[in-house]
């Protein structure tokens, strides 16, 4: 086994360690030493099997920073050095004419920045390179000082390490996907990082480019303005969306950007894709009631489900209801009503969706239009107070096989939850929820404090 | 609209509609794009569509010459030139412009840029 030293992000800590199993169990890597994976260290020595498995690795983490293949790990400089000096072929091996090299410095866990030119004058006047020229553009060997601290203000690192650059993660598809360039985007567009997160706790996407990809079917219930099938179509899935606003799916009103006012023509969940360059993987979106499973025929069957239900907090949680059977307390969007080419019509009046049947609704649905193991990733919300593992929502065909938690405000927080389907469910099977605190979601988090 | 899309959809949400499937598809305006073909996930694909279903979509385009109007008992004995036509049908063609029609009780769900409205307040008539 190789001994790989892997620099996580310190963003999403919670989020850390499924995606790293999520990553590996989809591409069947062995790692020896995950389980030291936790969320006050950022950095992990990791034993895998080749190379190629910690590219694989890289190629689809959001939260993994890079990876080095370790040459040398001490406990201080003087031992680093003592090391070099007992086994020369060390830093021969990089020091040679025909490779170019570049030495960089990292450091973490301390709060002041120090000083890398420094770090690595000092170790090259200590460890000359005689022979391999310098390229800081494009050296073939990128070789790496990391220094690791035990506590922020000590002086000096509990580790220091040295050995090549495997490679990076994909961070930089948050930034590729970051809302402030995006063409399109709601008041509740899910942050680019967590999105792909989400997705990745799918599993399901393809092993690796060079194989054939399956041609993952993913369906978003509450599209929105599409922010978690942007990434799944990024990984290569094929993905479809139902929303029950209009205005939302037809990027209508106003627009969610301070200051802008109407939103532009130019704007629509297509313009989206088009914008990332994956408009071939949009199946369509539906202006639909993710509430009636009839929408779907008997054959339809997605490989994976991702949501974020509306929480009626930023966005109304809302479903459509018979005209007739509208009671006087229900809410009434106006905006439902639209004039279209000189003749008016009529849109369904919806009403007030409470969370509990929504997350059941969610999970019948994944249970009857899932493949078998096929996955669900939900956002569910949370008050503290309330919140036991035992109160999730639970159907016999589902099992839960994720939970991390992104804390909110000091009452409420979010759970990403990801279930597998473990089998067809069977006639009159449905989700069991207990009336625990979802249902009373909006009225915790609007309750002033009590000083 | 990806015409594959129409092979998933029913009307059975709606009232006294007990099959609602497949659904009627008329064709006012489409696109034709070219999207990478692979062999196997047409398959894959294959396995998952209702035949009837996806000759009614291919005859709404005029394009149902392209496939046999019997179910092959195979897909993965198929040619790539055969799989490539079943590619064409499901992913190539974009409906931007008709209807979706309730084949019980007619209701019109309208297709307009190329996103069908499954909400329409006749629905529930």
């Amino acid at each position: 086994m190789i001994p790989v030293l892997v620099i996580f992000s310190q963003s999403h800590v919670d989020f850390r360690k499924p995606e790293f199993d999520a990553i590996c169990s989809m591409f069947s890597i062995e790692v020896n030493g995950s389980d030291s994976i936790n969320q006050e260290s950022h950095v992990f020595v990791l034993h895998f099997e080749s190379y190629l498995e910690v590219s694989k690795l890289l190629s689809r983490s959001i939260l993994i920073k890079f990876a080095i293949d370790i040459s040398i790990e001490s406990e201080s400089y003087d031992n680093l050095y003592q090391k070099i000096n007992e086994n020369p072929e060390i830093i021969e091996k990089f020091d040679v004419p025909e490779k170019s090299f570049a030495l960089r410095f990292f450091a973490i866990g301390r709060k002041k920045k120090l000083d890398s030119m420094e770090r690595i004058k000092l170790f090259l006047d200590a460890v000359p390179f005689k022979n391999a020229p310098i390229s800081l553009q494009s050296p073939q060997n990128e070789l790496y000082l990391v220094e690791e601290y035990e506590n922020p203000t000590d002086t000096s690192p509990k580790k220091v390490y040295f050995g090549k650059l495997i490679g990076e993660g994909r961070s930089e598809l948050k930034t590729k996907y970051n809302l402030r360039e995006r063409c399109y985007i709601g008041n509740t567009t899910m942050d680019p990082e967590l999105s792909f997160i989400q997705v990745r706790l799918l599993k399901h996407f393809p092993a690796n480019l060079a194989m054939v990809q399956p041609r993952n079917l993913v369906l978003d219930p509450f599209v929105g303005t599409g922010g978690l099938i942007l990434p799944a179509a990024e990984f290569g899935g094929f993905v479809m969306g139902t929303e029950i606003n209009y205005q939302t799916a037809r990027a209508k009103g106003r627009s969610s950007r301070q200051g802008v006012g109407e939103r532009d023509e130019s704007e629509s969940i297509k313009a989206n894709f088009e914008q990332y360059h994956t408009e071939d993987k949009l199946l369509s979106i539906l202006i639909a009631d993710s509430s009636k499973h009839g929408i779907w025929s008997l054959n339809a069957q997605f490989d994976a489900i991702v949501a974020d239900p509306p929480y009626g907090v930023r966005e109304k949680a809302r479903k459509t209801v018979k005209n007739k059977e509208v009671a006087k307390d229900v809410y009434v969007d106006r905006t439902d009503y639209f004039h279209i080419s000189n003749f008016r019509i009529q849109y369904q009046q919806k009403e007030e969706y409470d969370l509990e049947s929504a997350f059941s609704d969610l999970l019948n649905l994944s249970a009857r239009i899932l493949v078998k193991n096929g996955r669900i990733s939900f956002w569910y919300p949370v008050i503290l107070e309330n919140y036991c593992d035992e109160n999730l929502p639970n159907h016999p065909a589902m099992k839960l096989i994720s939970n991390c938690e992104q804390p909110l405000t000091r009452k409420t927080s979010r759970r990403l939850l990801t279930y597998r389907k473990i089998r067809e469910p069977v006639e009159d099977e449905v989700c069991e929820i207990q009336k625990t605190g979802v249902s009373h979601y909006r009225s915790v988090l609007f309750t002033p404090n009590k000083a | 609209m990806k015409l594959f899309v129409h092979n998933f959809m029913s009307s059975r949400f709606l009232k006294n509609v007990t099959v609602g499937y497949p659904l009627e598809l008329t064709v006012k305006q489409f696109e034709e794009k070219d999207i990478e073909f692979d062999r196997e996930n047409t398959i894959v694909m294959l396995d998952k569509v209702q035949y009837e279903a996806l000759l009614v979509a291919a005859a709404a385009v005029n394009q149902a010459d392209r496939i046999p109007s019997e179910q092959p008992a195979k897909y993965d004995e198929l040619s790539d030139d055969q799989l490539k036509q079943f590619h064409h049908i499901l992913m190539n063609i974009d409906v931007v412009d008709g209807e979706l029609i309730c084949p019980e009780t007619k209701t019109v769900f309208p297709i307009r840029d190329g996103i069908p409205n499954m909400l329409k307040v006749d629905a529930e008539k």
